[in-house]
């Protein structure tokens, strides 16, 4: 959640804001009972209709809750698609392009959804996007990490060879 | 805003030490990180050739960084213009008003060259994009 005031990052829980200082204006956040069908990502666009076919199934009453019919919105804000379409490619330039291949296929598929409006379905394919990068950038570093151990223990291996023969 | 500050200190100490490490290795040496898609194929990826281009740049050799990555040399001050308005927009506000004004053209510009130039750096006609260590 962000500070309606400033935008900052608020902690959950959060009275006042922790940059401006802004009374934190609780909106009544709809919590669903089970894991619902209509907010997993990657499952396609929300329809009106799955939701109410669900409500007839009787096995679902969800709480009093007016607004909530009024204004679905399951995902409100549309996903930082930009900023990952970059870091993939930038990682294809830099260390692993095999994994920032993969990551800027689905951030590419994120913005395309973004785009058409299906918050949901972006926010999925983002996520993706983000944990090949990360992973990426992990065995980018794993391999460096490697290669200076390797070359500290060359360097040893040196000095201990100069150590016994000289 | 002092947290963020932190963070940000401490993933710029961290670029720092990699731009260090990449300033001290050796003439026509990257990070060392091999390219994979290379060592399989024996083709040039579009990004082949980047970390040593890297290296140019911070030695100031522009032309000799063309040579290794041209696409990467160019896109370079793009990226850090962005990315240092990246960490201003962080440190200022906690969150990315920035991303959502940069022009997907132009990226989608940069994607589509990229891929032209991983695919023409390996056709002899074009030999002169392939990463080359002048002397
Ligand atoms: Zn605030
Ligand atoms: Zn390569």
């Amino acid at each position: 959640m962000n500070c309606k005031n400033c935008g900052a990052e608020l902690h959950e829980g959060a009275v006042f804001c922790g940059n401006c200082g802004m009374k934190v204006m609780e909106e009544p956040v709809y919590q669903p009972p089970e894991q619902p069908v209509y907010a997993e990502p990657n499952q396609g666009e929300y329809h009106q209709e799955s939701y109410t076919e669900y409500q007839e199934q009787g096995s679902y009453v969800p709480p009093v809750m007016p607004e909530y019919q009024a204004e679905p919105v399951v995902d409100g804000e549309r996903p930082n698609t930009v900023l990952w379409i970059v870091l993939a490619a930038v990682e294809i330039f830099t260390c692993c392009q095999l994994t920032g291949i993969i990551s800027l296929i689905f951030a590419i598929l994120g913005h395309v959804a973004a785009d058409k409006g299906d918050f949901a379905e972006a926010a999925g394919k983002i996520r993706t996007a983000k944990i090949w990068f990360w992973v990426g950038l992990g065995l980018g570093l794993l391999f460096v990490i490697l290669y200076v151990v390797l070359v500290a223990l060359g360097i040893a291996a040196g000095l201990a060879e100069e150590i016994l023969y000289y | 805003m002092k947290k963020r500050i932190a963070i940000t200190l401490a993933a710029a100490f961290f670029a720092a030490a990699a731009l260090v490490y990449l300033y001290f290795t050796g003439e026509g040496e990257g990070a060392g990180i091999p390219c994979v898609f290379h060592q399989i194929t024996g083709f040039y990826c579009s990004g082949c050739g980047s970390s040593r281009a890297l290296r140019s740049v911070l030695h100031l050799d522009f032309y000799q960084a063309l040579r290794y990555n041209a696409i990467f040399t160019i896109g370079l001050p793009l990226l850090a213009v962005y990315f240092g308005a990246l960490v201003f927009s962080y440190i200022r506000f906690g969150k990315d008003r920035i991303s959502e004004k940069i022009s997907m053209k132009l990226i989608w510009v940069f994607i589509a060259a990229a891929l032209l130039y991983g695919i023409l750096r390996n056709i002899p006609a074009f030999s002169f994009l392939a990463p080359v260590t002048l002397a």
